[in-house]
């Protein structure tokens, strides 16, 4: 038996055919208008959570370029310091020879004395220049400059207890100082209580790496390494308390206030690059260089004795002085020259990623176009279907 | 055999094709009734007399009217209108769920990148006023996206539970209606027709509630329906109604239905596990989906706690004090904030790995975004966050396309029910042209004998 095909049948299928016309005709819409394949998650969830995988890539390779951006006025400012530095070193030289030859005389060499202290005056501002509010040559310490005029023997700054310390005592720094270069040393408080209660760790690199838990606070005295210590006097309301912290920052002779630290800069994933040139190794030369600042200051004290042996002595701890700049100006180019090409490398990285980003998530319009047209041909044939579908009835041939 | 039999004959049979006539007409005032079965005169003769030995038929009587109706069929569309009822209501509740994820920038992913960059940025400057500040921002406004993501999940979940109370009592008002109907139904003994109107009603009753919660009904001997849930547990036993109830849980959201007069017993299980009506869905996007989704944020937010907060004790703040808890400790998407501290002065923020200065503790805290601290250590937080972004959109297709699919079930399934019990215009309209034109005929027949009794009253004449 054939099927019956009721007229709610037929009205019923146009509908549901209608609606399905419309419903691709509008997503198909949806995608022109968006020029995007995926417009909520659903339409491919997978390729959604590599868009997602992308972006976030993308957003750290942005960042890491602005990073760049920001430390180029760093690192342009550190060579072209580094450069006058290099500069004001040759004249410095020039003077020397000039007044190491037997020819000059005790009246020569007393005004020549006068320039190289101007010398030392304008090497003392190169070397305390400021990128921002940041110290360039002080280490991490950006918060002081980092030379001073005179030398200064080896000393320490009176110890530091950090503001959110419970204990309320004193404590108080003894000893001579007898490392070569600067340190932060810092005491942290494992257990709390009475002095002989209290327990504590010591780090020399400014509370980055800890040492042993120590126990022996009984007379309140830590004995620091190099030579110095802390005295605790348990004088306050509260004890010593766990996680209380104590810092001293400790000078070796000399005219250097910064420390030796190293800062990085994120270039890329488990990418990071040290940017700095700390005073210590640029013009404090602790580490078998000239102490820049001692040179000047001792040539001019061998210029003001007319000592032609010593102002000769100087000349050569001027030109260890000049290599040690130079080395100095080079690793800042060194630097930049990574840094350029970590540059290039993320513009590149960057640019697959859009295309990869394009691929996943773009809509290709020709594609797009094509079954548009072939979605509005549906539609149209649906609606005139609709229009003819009460024109057919028994009716029309019935008198 | 007299002449007046005829005329009874004749009557008979112009009442008859009037009630047919009367049966078309009732056909194809229904045609577009939901749920209306067409309905068939059914003629039978009224018997033989003998007249001189030869066997004659006489009259025509319309002994019932017939229901043209498939019960298999029926129960198909019903089961089917179960998995119509789950799938429209899930995917609803998940097509809003997609919106709350939507990822167009400004969403949680985003905020979390941008979290990351701005300790990248610290980390270049960290005693920076203007960096620290765009961390603390950036920070707080992924805090808040993901507390956004949870708030509007619990929304759902409360909407989800009132929209269980409306549609519980639309149930309790259909079981009602369906108890009623077996009441008349049953007490109309002689089934001749009449209650086959009622009948109608009560398939489209059934068809109601079959969309709406998962059940199992029969008909018995007396007529009467009995409804059961999936598990066996009666709503309708003939006459008596077991009413529902919604019940909250402890946030005052309703995520159980209850027997009104036993609501120690929770129904939640049986209504929901055969994944049939609307019921069914609500309950599972509440005591199911939404939970599943909020664990995965809670993972997020808990290791985004502990591990930003472990690595920010380790550095020092701008004053050299060391670092304290980053984001507040206490646990839960929900309470994922930054801590007081931290908010009230940038400067708490740990940036140094020293107490001088640097920004090593900020490149630090940047890296967690590398590590593997997820899923037993196999997934990155913004690669688990991605993962539920997919699960989410996997979700939401799976829905919309088996809904596709049992709506082309369903639209198949009615058309077949429409082709058995449906009305064609077509065919009443010819039954009208037979039945007028058998009724015609009859008039005629009463016209013939009234000539035969003129004939015969004028044979004496």
């Amino acid at each position: 038996m054939v099927m019956r095909i009721t007229e709610s049948m037929r009205f019923n299928n146009i509908v549901s055919s209608l609606g399905n016309a419309q419903s691709q005709y509008n997503s198909i819409l949806e995608k022109m208008g968006s020029q995007k394949r995926i417009n909520r998650i659903s339409d491919d969830p997978l390729g959604m959570t590599r868009l997602l995988d992308f972006r976030q890539v993308q957003a750290s390779i942005d960042q890491c370029q602005r990073n760049i951006d920001d430390n180029n006025g760093w690192l342009a400012m550190t060579e072209s310091k580094l450069t006058s530095a290099g500069e004001l070193l040759t004249k410095a030289r020039e003077l020397a020879i000039g007044q190491g030859t037997a020819t000059a005389s005790a009246e020569t060499r007393r005004i020549t004395a006068e320039n190289v202290e101007q010398l030392k005056q304008q090497m003392l501002s190169l070397a305390n220049s400021q990128y921002g509010d940041r110290y360039l040559f002080s280490g991490s310490r950006m918060d002081a400059a980092p030379f001073s005029a005179a030398s200064q023997s080896a000393n320490t700054d009176t110890p530091t207890s950090a503001s959110s310390n419970n204990f309320d005592g004193t404590v108080a720094e003894s000893g001579i100082y007898t490392a070569g270069v600067n340190k932060t040393y810092v005491v942290k408080i494992i257990t709390g209580g009475i002095l002989t209660d209290a327990s504590y760790k010591v780090s020399s690199d400014g509370g980055k790496t800890w040492g042993a838990e120590q126990n022996d606070l009984d007379t309140g005295t830590i004995n620091l390494p190099d030579g110095i210590s802390l005295t605790f006097t348990d004088s306050g309301a509260n004890h010593l308390t766990a996680g209380d912290l104590f810092s001293v920052h400790a000078y070796a002779e000399g005219y250097y206030k910064g420390n030796n630290d190293n800062l990085m800069l994120d270039i890329g994933k488990d990418a990071a690059i040290h940017y700095n040139i700390t005073g210590e190794e640029a013009f404090a030369g602790r580490n078998g260089g000239a102490d820049i600042f001692k040179t000047l200051d001792d040539l001019k004290s061998a210029l003001v004795n007319n000592d032609q042996d010593a102002i000769l002595v100087q000349l050569e701890n001027l030109n260890i002085a000049s290599e040690q700049i130079n080395f100095a100006t080079s690793k800042v180019g060194t630097v930049v020259n990574r840094i350029e090409l970590a540059k290039s490398n993320l513009q590149d990285f960057s640019l697959q990623l859009t295309d990869l980003t394009s691929q996943t998530e773009d809509a290709d319009m020709a594609e797009l176009a094509t079954s548009m047209a072939m979605r509005q041909s549906a539609l149209q044939a649906s609606y005139s279907m609709a229009s003819k579908i009460g024109s057919n009835t028994i009716l029309d041939f019935i008198k | 055999m007299s002449i007046s039999s005829l005329l009874n004959t004749s009557r008979d049979s112009l009442q008859s094709y009037q009630l047919a006539l009367d049966l078309t007409g009732a056909n194809i005032a229904n045609a577009n009734t939901p749920g209306y079965s067409r309905q068939r005169a059914v003629f039978n003769s009224l018997g033989t007399v003998d007249v001189r030995a030869v066997n004659v038929q006489i009259g025509v009587k319309v002994t019932n009217v017939e229901r043209i109706y498939d019960e298999y069929l029926d129960n198909q569309v019903n089961d089917q209108s179960q998995k119509m009822g789950y799938g429209e209501a899930k995917s609803d509740v998940l097509n809003r769920i997609e919106g709350i994820f939507a990822e167009n920038g400004g969403g949680a992913s985003d905020q979390m990148n941008k979290f990351w960059n701005a300790w990248s940025g610290l980390s270049a400057n960290p005693n920076g006023q203007v960096e620290r500040e765009n961390l603390l921002a950036a920070a707080e406004n992924m805090t808040s996206a993901f507390r956004r993501l949870d708030g509007d999940l619990t929304k759902v979940v409360q909407d989800a539970g009132d929209n269980i109370l409306n549609i519980v009592s639309q149930v309790n008002d259909y079981l009602s209606q369906v108890a009623d109907l077996n009441r008349q139904i049953t007490s109309i003994a002689d089934d001749r027709g009449e209650t086959n109107l009622l009948k109608d009603n009560r398939t489209d009753v059934l068809n109601k509630i079959s969309n709406i919660i998962d059940m199992q009904y029969f008909e018995d001997d007396n007529g009467s329906v009995n409804i059961f849930l999936a598990d066996g547990r009666p709503l309708i036993t003939g006459e008596s109604v077991l009413k529902l109830a919604g019940k909250s849980n402890l946030s005052n959201v309703v995520d159980d239905i209850v027997y009104q007069d036993n609501p120690g017993v929770s129904l939640q299980k049986t209504i929901s596990q055969g994944k049939n009506g609307k019921l069914a869905a609500l309950l599972e996007i509440g005591n199911v989906t939404i939970p599943g989704y909020r664990d995965k944020l809670d993972a997020i937010a808990n290791n985004l706690i502990a591990e930003v907060n472990a690595q920010h004790k380790q550095g020092y703040d701008i004053h050299g004090n060391a670092g304290g808890d980053f984001f507040d400790p206490t646990t839960g998407v929900k309470n994922f904030h930054v801590s007081a501290a931290v908010t009230s002065d940038a400067n708490k923020i740990a940036a140094s790995a020293t107490v001088d200065g640097d920004g090593d503790n900020a490149r630090s805290i940047d890296a967690i975004k590398d590590k593997f601290v997820m899923s037993g250590g196999t997934a990155t937080i913004d690669d688990y966050y991605s993962s539920l972004i997919g699960q989410i959109g996997r979700d939401v297709a799976g829905a919309k396309s088996s809904l596709d699919q049992q709506t082309s079930i369903m639209q198949q399934l009615i058309n077949r029910r429409e082709s058995t019990s449906g009305v064609s215009l077509d065919e009443e309209l010819m039954d009208i042209m037979k039945y007028q034109m058998a009724y015609n005929a009859a008039g005629k027949m009463v016209n013939t004998v009234n000539e035969l009794m003129e004939t015969i009253i004028h044979l004496g004449e």
